[in-house]
């Protein structure tokens, strides 16, 4: 049963070159990590996904530590890769306002797109909160990350981050009392 | 007061501690918290369970090359872990290849540039005669063959007898002098066909050339006598016989044209400067 196998020795298989070790570990965190990218606003999750593991399969050798390490470090290039796409985004504006457009005109992606996290409201309101305020809520609660595991992420202490995420909840009841509505 | 207070608790969240906060990062509402703290916490499991509902992405086909180990030569062993061993090992060994063929390429190409200075700066130092290493050629030594063993006369200069530098000559050693000296260049520059020669030397050259244009417009002055005065004929002699400050008939009659220096180009008689008048 997969439930059985430790996280370790997937781990050892994947720095092994096995394949369906390699596959069991996309399969088991990727999810996580298009949740995460798709809640950051990027404009192809999946894409970026693969991006992310693509790095990660390269460079496993690279990695030693646990469970929680591995994820943080996961995470990590996927917020890398995020700051990168916003980087080249706010370089080339007319690209993302002509992707908006297509995507507003087409419908289906965008349709598809909020389907996975709500809707637009509710993303409305992730990017309304500060980027270390929105990294951590999502890391903690899209990613499930702990509060070192978030901590390691975001380059930061423990004690940061439990600062970080009260006044991100402090922030999001505002914005809630603010539309003074929810689903 | 209660304003107050919702302000402390909207900024802070002071009143929550560590369990509540995690409660509501879950998706629950914790005891004693008002109905704000209820709208976060059921945002929040709404973002939670969208998470879970993403479906898996579609692994790339780059990604899934990187992860399927295919040996490039087909193998017997079975064992996977074996092969990417050997994968990685062969990577490894690509990469230190490629590392000394990169450094072996810096040292060969330092040991040429290095070879080629020091042959340069070997040479220059002979050229200058810093060092005297035997088997080198001394590049100086043909331009002063050039220079010193042009003159038919070994024991006379073209310098001494040009420039005039010489004190008591008579007045027949001066012309026999100037004669001798001019005689080789010119006759060299006779055969020549130019008389132009590069060193110091070149000012006997312009000797023999002045002394022929002189010899010619002399001639064309004296109604055609000597009018064939040939080019193969000793210039010096040519020079001698007709300049006639030389003779004493005119004494300083060329003080218009020989007001230049000797050998220069404004049509003085070089061998009359050369004789001190």
């Amino acid at each position: 049963m997969a439930t059985t196998v430790r996280f370790e020795d997937v781990l050892d298989d994947v720095r092994a070159g096995e394949p369906a070790a390699c596959e069991r570990l996309f399969n088991s965190m990727a999810r996580r990590v298009a949740g995460f990218l798709r809640a950051q606003g990027v404009a192809d999750p999946e894409g970026l996904t693969n991006e992310v593991f693509h790095r990660v399969f390269s460079s496993i050798d690279r990695f030693d530590g646990g469970e929680g390490q591995f994820r943080a470090w996961v995470f990590t290039i996927a917020r890398n890769l995020v700051a990168d796409e916003r980087r080249r985004a706010a370089r080339r504006p007319w690209t993302r306002r002509a992707l908006d457009k297509v995507v507003a005109i087409g419908g289906d992606v965008e349709e598809e797109a909020l389907d996975q996290l709500g809707n637009t409201w509710a993303r409305e309101i992730l990017q309304a909160l500060s980027s270390d305020q929105r990294d951590v809520l999502l890391l903690r609660v899209v990613s499930d990350l702990s509060v070192k595991e978030t901590a390691t992420v975001l380059g930061k202490t423990p004690g940061a981050v439990k600062t970080l995420q009260r006044r991100a909840l402090a922030s999001l009841r505002r914005h809630l009392r603010t539309r003074g509505e929810h689903r | 007061m209660s304003g107050r207070a919702d302000r402390i608790s909207v900024t802070s969240l002071g009143h929550l501690d560590d369990p509540a906060v995690e409660r509501l990062l879950r998706g629950e509402t914790p005891e004693g918290t008002g109905r704000g703290m209820t709208a976060v916490a059921s945002f929040l499991l709404d973002v939670r369970l969208s998470a879970r509902d993403e479906p898996i992405p579609a692994m790339e086909p780059r990604v899934a090359a990187l992860i399927a180990v295919e040996p490039a030569v087909p193998h017997v062993a079975t064992n996977p872990r074996r092969t990417a061993r050997t994968e990685r090992a062969n990577g490894f060994g690509e990469r230190m290849r490629k590392i000394m063929r990169a450094i072996a390429a810096i040292l060969t190409g330092k040991l040429i540039v290095g070879a080629a200075i020091a042959v340069a700066s070997v040479g220059g130092l002979q050229q200058a005669d810093v060092i005297d290493i035997p088997g080198l050629p001394d590049a100086a030594k043909p331009g002063a063959v050039e220079v010193d063993e042009a003159p038919t006369d070994p024991d006379r200069g073209f310098g001494e007898d040009v420039g005039g530098e010489r004190t008591s000559p008579s007045a027949s050693e001066q012309r026999r002098e100037g004669a001798d000296g001019g005689t080789a260049p010119a006759a060299q520059s006779g055969l020549d066909g130019n008389g132009a020669t590069t060193d110091t030397g070149g000012d006997s050259s312009a000797i023999s050339l002045d002394t022929t244009s002189a010899t010619t417009a002399e001639a064309s002055t004296e109604d055609g006598d000597d009018t064939s005065a040939d080019t193969t004929e000793d210039a010096s002699e040519v020079s001698d016989e007709r300049c006639p400050g030389r003779s004493g008939e005119v004494p300083g009659a060329h003080g218009a044209g020989g007001a230049g220096p000797p050998g220069s180009d404004d049509g003085g008689h070089p061998s009359c400067s050369a004789s001190g008048t």
